[in-house]
């Protein structure tokens, strides 16, 4: 494929996923093609389905319809970790670090994909090994910078504050070099100017590593000011799609939230 | 009972022995420390490796036996081991705690149950196979001068020194061995699967991959040190590895920290030294015993109550100090450090706890009475007590401050 | 197919067993998701109450010792499961309680740890050996009938086999008496067996001693101790069924063992609900011990929990853990697997392949949790991610 073509074919493509837990379905007839450098939005009602959505692009759901793609490669039939292999990263609603680890080896544990070092050369302490682990904490050093947690390197992941740890879970999404990430609520807990420095380091990161990125947030000013384009989920179902202003005045959006009252103006319950 | 310990042979036999425990503790911290598993089984990689050990040797031995043959039998045994962790690994992969407990003590047990039953298993031996119950020796036992080491070195004490220095430098391998392992991205996987195992897999760890390696690794060293044990001891039987012995080495390794290889060697040291100073203390306890004529109170000598001590103290670990003498830290230089400034800012603790200890070994070094060890027992706790009242008094404690 | 039909017997005589105790580790899984190791031993304990309470109750020259051996029995039945249901919510109050909040494995290591707490105290004080059971209950098989002395020819081919009872005598044929003036014994003999003639020596011996009772017996039969432990089983399954299906505490327990924070947020006491649960999975296991010691093994050792309990625990996995149901039909099932791999085993695979089979409980589990880990009749618990 010649560049121009790659460029035009989605990064990330889901085509009517569906996800049923007995007779409940979570998910029904998900689709969306994520096209290189965008932002998407993924906003509904709490229980609407968005996590589940993000376990079935990532693979911790197998879907009962539908499929997606990385690349142009199916991903239906990998685990989560050939999935995560491939170029997509997570981060999670109930932050997910590894408590008991530092900051700098949690961030490390990112580049289980791009790792080199075969056992024996770990057991060897060959040169081989002792160049690739420079490099890997110089490069976790280097994500810790921008996240402004370097002189935290060494403290045990869980004693950071609360703010600390989403960056750093961010950190580790993005230490294997991702092309998509998918973020999971990552300004829940924060505060208006917390918000605000969330977005702008959303949008350097983007820059800086040319990402993709999918976000699930209820933060309404957040992810209206963020995403080109946004994806409403209510029961499973999509139900709105469009910019950010289309979607704030379609009235099914507004009923499936609030009932009668419009959105955007201040955060949502 | 200090004289008795300190004459050359007996210290390098307890040595050699300690420095096996510390292998087989190391290799199931791997295990149930860093990747966070609940494996029961341990003993029957340690029986593994010493029966394929014991058979190789006893089979193709020469009556001087070799170097070779005995080094070969290690590595034999290691690979025999490393298999056996491979096959109770995989199926043990997608189990969660209880069950993965409960799997791997199945595993096992059919191993000792085999190991009972095996004087049909002629292909290595017409006439007893491997001995059933009571187990089979390497040739005539090195008290029949069948022994490569006793060959080699010319003399009983010889055999010992050889044994204490060859074991010591396989616990220094294993140490190092599984240490750079956890100092690599390899050990940073594993232990990310114990910190949160649906995440690490979203980061790209294969489970499958690392629960497997873990589990062959330890398997290996533990069939390493059952090979050190069969040479050594010279005769294999089921009933070295029981159950209870599987359990003996969790202990050490959870005295000591799941997850920290120091505290493993620590605690070896601490459960191999109590063990015999109890069951070698002349020292008589009243107790209930019941006979034909009911219940009565006898004097029970104190080695016959180890094992009820030893419940004991797995109870108590549990409820009072479950993360162990050191939790996940190592001896590190940290480490040390930080428990000299926290000395530094109150020399009352350390001085305290020293005087504990102190007053406990003299106990039982000295006196022969229970109500001497009882009373210097509740001393202890005593003391115990106004440790943890001067802690939760102190504003100023020290982040990250350590136990004494 | 007689001997197949007495080693089902067999089987599932053996399975009771294992699903009376297999139920307890079920109930205790359910509530609080402990596999409480310790069960085994209260079984054991079980076995010993029920042993200590007939020697100090009923035995000669004890306060009870007139009491009908029924009586007795149920007695020591119910005494053993009173002691050790208090054992049971004993130990959950001291060792599992205060660790609850510490994580799996520190529940798991500390309830291995009583386990052996309580194995050793036990060999520290009754020695690691095998103790007589009391004896309270003269065994019978059933059906049978009477046949009278007179009826019988000698040369006579008889259908069935005729036995009869004589108490034990001496070498000078005066019968053994204990300090009650009660024989000390009894012991069967068989006058012909099915399918024989009726021998005229045998005929003599007969009439001359004081025989009780001759009876004819098919091939088949159930013995009372196996009627017992039938019974008992079937009497525990309802009361629970009862207990759990139509009480109000009984729903509270299903509440708890559904979702334990939301039962706490609804006013349940849930302390109270998992220490009676304890206590009544204690209790069912001490029975157990009491109906194994004295009707199927005829005696009771410190040992005895081991390798049962951990049977048990594969009987309560194989039927699905967390289900009562499953425990029962779990139990029964491992019962009649272990009874036909001993009996059969050596004809059909290898010579000695019967002392393997304590390794099929295993590999029955191993196999159970690999191909369906929830078991024949449990409920699947996913993760939420």
């Amino acid at each position: 494929m010649n560049e121009s073509e790659t460029n035009r074919q989605p990064v990330l493509s889901a085509q009517g996923i569906t996800k049923r837990f007995g007779g409940l379905t979570a998910v029904d007839d998900f689709s969306v093609d994520l096209q290189r450098g965008e932002i998407v939005g993924l906003i509904g009602p709490n229980g609407a389905g968005k996590t589940t959505v993000f376990n079935l692009l990532t693979g911790v759901y197998k879907p009962d319809g539908g499929g997606c793609t990385l690349s142009g490669v199916s991903t239906s039939k990998l685990t989560p970790d050939r999935i995560v292999a491939l170029g997509v990263s997570r981060t999670f609603q109930n932050i997910r670090l590894f408590k008991d680890m530092t900051v700098l080896e949690n961030v490390q544990v990112g580049f289980q994909p791009i790792v080199r070092q075969g056992l024996f050369g770990a057991i060897l302490r060959t040169q081989h090994f002792r160049a690739e682990e420079k490099e890997l904490e110089r490069k976790a050093l280097a994500l810790l910078d921008l996240m402004g947690l370097a002189q935290l390197r060494d403290a045990r992941s869980a004693s950071l504050a609360y703010g600390q740890q989403r960056r750093l879970e961010i950190a580790r999404a993005l230490a294997a070099g991702p092309k998509v990430l998918l973020l999971d609520e990552p300004a829940a807990g924060t505060n208006a100017s917390e918000s605000v420095d969330l977005q702008e380091l959303i949008r350097r990161i983007r820059e800086l590593y040319s990402l993709t990125i999918l976000v699930i947030e209820h933060d309404m000013p957040f992810v209206m000011g963020l995403a080109s384009r946004i994806l409403v989920l209510d029961h499973g179902v999509t139900i709105a799609r469009g910019t950010p202003d289309e979607v704030r005045r379609d009235p099914q959006v507004i009923e499936a939230y609030l009932g009668t009252t419009e959105i955007g103006k201040g955060s949502c319950p | 009972m200090l004289e008795g310990l300190l004459n050359f042979p007996n210290m390098a036999n307890h040595l050699t022995l300690i420095g096996i425990y510390v292998i087989l503790a190391l290799s199931l911290n791997l295990i149930n420390g860093s990747l966070g598993a609940f494996s029961l089984g341990h003993n029957a990689f340690w029986g593994m490796g010493a029966y394929v050990a014991g058979m190789l040797i006893w089979t193709t031995g020469s009556p001087e036996g070799s170097f070779f043959g005995f080094v070969g039998s290690l590595a034999a045994a290691m690979l025999a081991a490393a298999f056996f962790g491979l096959l109770v690994g995989i199926p043990c992969l997608r189990l969660r705690g209880d069950y993965l407990a409960i799997a791997t003590l199945g595993f096992a047990e059919i191993f000792v149950i085999c190991a009972r039953n095996s004087e049909g298993w002629t292909v290595f031996n017409q006439e007893r196979g491997l001995g059933g119950a009571a187990g089979f020796s390497l040739g005539d036992g090195f008290q029949g001068g069948n022994d490569f080491a006793l060959s080699m070195t010319g003399s009983l004490n010889g055999r010992y020194l050889f044994y204490f220095a060859f074991t010591w430098t396989m616990v220094a391998l294993t140490f190092i061995t599984i240490r750079n392992v956890l100092r690599s991205a390899h050990g940073r996987a594993i232990e990310s699967i114990r910190e949160d195992e649906t995440a690490a897999e979203l980061l790209g760890v294969n489970l499958t991959h690392y629960k497997v390696l873990a589990f062959v690794i330890g398997a290996a060293f533990a069939g390493l040190a059952g090979a050190l044990f069969a040479n050594y001891r010279a005769t294999v039987s089921p009933s070295q590895f029981l159950l209870m012995e599987g359990i003996k080495i969790l202990l050490m390794a959870v005295l000591g920290g799941l997850g920290s290889m120091s505290g493993c060697v620590v605690a070896v040291f601490v459960l191999y030294v109590s063990e015999q100073a109890l069951t070698t203390l002349a020292m008589h306890v009243p107790f209930l015993s019941f006979s034909t004529q009911g219940f009565e109170l006898v004097d029970k000598p104190l080695k016959d109550l180890w094992q009820v001590i030893f419940s004991i103290i797995l109870v108590l670990l549990m409820l009072l100090k479950p993360q162990g003498l050191m939790g996940r830290r190592e001896l590190d230089r940290k480490y040390v450090h930080e428990i000299l400034v926290s000395w530094k800012q109150d020399p009352i603790l350390p001085s305290v706890t020293l005087l504990q200890w102190l007053l406990l070994l003299l106990t039982l070094a000295l006196s022969a009475s229970p109500l001497s060890l009882l009373a210097s027992i509740a001393v202890v706790v005593g003391l115990q007590v106004f440790k943890q009242k001067r802690r939760s008094f102190r504003v100023a404690a020290p982040a990250g401050g350590t136990q004494a | 197919m007689n001997e197949f039909l007495i080693q089902l017997l067999h089987g599932l005589t053996l399975g009771a067993l294992f699903a009376q105790v297999a139920i307890g580790y079920t109930m205790v899984y359910g509530i609080i998701k402990l596999i409480n190791f310790a069960h085994s031993e209260f079984y054991m304990a079980g076995g010993f109450a029920g042993l200590l309470s007939l020697a100090y109750l009923c035995g000669p020259g004890k306060p009870l010792d007139t009491l009908p051996g029924s009586a007795q029995l149920l007695l020591g039945v119910l005494l053993a499961g009173l002691l050790v249901a208090a054992l049971a919510v004993l130990t959950e109050r001291l060792a599992y309680r205060p660790i609850r909040s510490s994580g799996r494995i520190a529940a798991l290591l500390t309830a291995v740890g009583v386990s052996l707490l309580l194995q050793n105290s036990f060999i520290a004080v009754f020695g690691n050996r095998e103790t007589a059971f009391p004896h309270v209950l003269e065994d019978a098989r059933y059906p049978r009938w009477r046949v009278a002395l007179d009826e019988l020819q000698p040369g006579q081919v008889s259908e069935y086999l005729i036995a009869y009872r004589t108490p034990i005598r001496d070498w000078k044929g005066n019968v053994l008496k204990d300090a009650n003036e009660k024989p000390l014994g009894y012991s069967h003999i068989n006058l012909v067996r099915a399918g024989q003639a009726v021998n005229a020596k045998n005929l003599e011996q007969a009439r001359s001693s004081s025989i009780e009772n001759l009876y004819a017996y098919p091939a088949v039969t159930v013995s009372k101790k196996q009627g017992v432990i039938f019974f008992s089983l079937l009497l525990s399954s309802l009361a629970l069924f009862v207990l759990v299906q139509h009480t109000r505490v009984g729903r509270a327990m299903r509440a708890v063992s559904h979702d334990f924070e939301t039962a706490s947020l609804m006013g349940i006491n849930t302390s109270a609900i998992v220490a009676l649960t304890f206590a009544v999975g204690g209790f069912l296991a001490g029975m157990g011990g009491v109906l194994a010691g004295g009707m199927f093994i005829g005696t009771v050792a410190p040992m005895m929990g081991f390798m049962l309990g951990l049977k048990a625990f594969v009987a309560a996995v194989l039927g699905g853990i967390g289900s009562i149901p499953g425990a029962l039909l779990g139990g029964l099932a491992l019962g009649l697997v272990e009874q036909m791999t001993q009996h059969y085993a050596d004809r059909m695979f290898f010579q000695g392949a019967s002392a393997y089979r304590d390794a099929i409980a295993f590999l029955i589990l191993i196999g159970i949790l690999l191909v369906r880990p929830t078991g024949l009749l449990g409920r699947f618990e996913g993760e939420k991610v």
